[in-house]
């Protein structure tokens, strides 16, 4: 059986993929944007499903992570049917953006919270931007569900803070 | 990252939500201003619901549907479509399913919608109905977070 590549090496893969993608012309560079964006969505995904086991968040952190964990294999499918690798799930703090990192470092439960619901507020953010590189309806449909999703995650942090 | 199952089928479900709200996958899909359309009329009905329903969260929520409504209108969605079913009930249970249609009608148009502005648009609309479930179920007592993909399917 082969070894699977580690999170590095399919991200390695994927923009050489998506290099030789975009060397083929013009429809293949737009295949070349939308596998960079969605390899940017599935990681975004792992990272957060990461951040919400490791921050010992009180409240809906596993439901958060198993969500998280399902939008990066969903998104990860669309990634797969353009021929490309998908990253792997996040294994340490390193690489992680700052509102991620954020949510891992704050202290106490009411910061951490703010933090996450700042770190969700990007995850909305990231989405809907990417939206736009998007060519296959289904897949902006899942990256719009995804982002529905991180709204649920924000509204539910905001609901447990007024309680 | 292994693709399970599970992932699959996420991911084809949303497919074949769309696959049911737009024909054939070659046909063109009609105007923008059709595809808007059935997100106005739930727009407008969930503006009437949470009026009826009334109080500090109904009063917010009617606000936010009423400029959904605006922005749709903005967005020269037509008007005159049918208003999506819901069940009789107390007020937020009928808006709940209300929600769950403005969810469809979306996460249909948003795949179909010709033009960036109206993409991001039915998208952010689409986040607002799935914020807006959460806080209806949790003033029912409700579970919340009912499912890692809301698009107006996993039941009201």
């Amino acid at each position: 059986m082969p070894e699977r590549p580690t999170r590095r090496e399919a991200l390695a893969a994927g923009l050489a993929g998506l290099g030789a993608l975009a060397l083929a012309g013009p429809a293949a560079a737009r295949g070349a944007d939308e596998g960079r964006t969605l390899t940017e969505l599935v990681r975004a995904e792992e990272d957060a499903a990461f951040v919400y086991d490791a921050a010992g968040l009180d409240g809906a952190a596993t439901t958060f992570s198993e969500q998280d964990t399902e939008h990066a294999r969903a998104i990860a499918t669309h990634l797969e049917a353009l021929g490309l690798p998908t990253p792997g799930p996040t294994r340490g703090r390193d690489d992680l953006p700052p509102e991620a990192l954020a949510v891992l470092e704050a202290t106490g439960e009411q910061a951490r919270r703010q933090a996450a619901m700042a770190y969700e507020r990007s995850l909305i953010a990231g989405c809907l931007q990417r939206l736009g590189a998007l060519e296959r309806p289904n897949t902006v449909r899942t990256v719009a569900t995804v982002m529905a999703s991180h709204a649920q995650h924000l509204v539910s942090l905001e609901l447990i803070s007024r309680r | 990252m292994p693709v399970t199952r599970r992932g699959l089928l996420a991911a084809g479900a949303v497919g074949g939500l769309a696959l049911a709200g737009c024909g054939a996958p070659d046909d063109e899909p009609p105007p923008d201003a059709e595809l808007l359309a059935p997100s106005l009329a739930a727009a407008t009905a969930l503006a009437d619901a949470y009026e009826q329903a009334g109080g500090r969260l109904g009063d917010e929520l009617a606000a936010r549907e009423r400029e959904h409504a605006r922005r749709l209108r903005e967005a020269e969605a037509r008007a005159g479509a049918p208003a999506p079913a819901a069940p009789g009930g107390k007020p937020f249970e009928v808006a709940l399913a209300l929600e769950q249609a403005a969810m469809r009608a979306n996460v249909n148009a948003t795949g179909l919608v010709r033009s960036a502005a109206n993409r991001e648009l039915t998208a952010e609309l689409l986040a607002d109905a799935a914020r807006h479930t959460v806080q209806v179920r949790a003033r029912l007592g409700r579970e919340t977070l009912t499912t890692a993909f809301p698009d107006g399917r996993d039941d009201a």
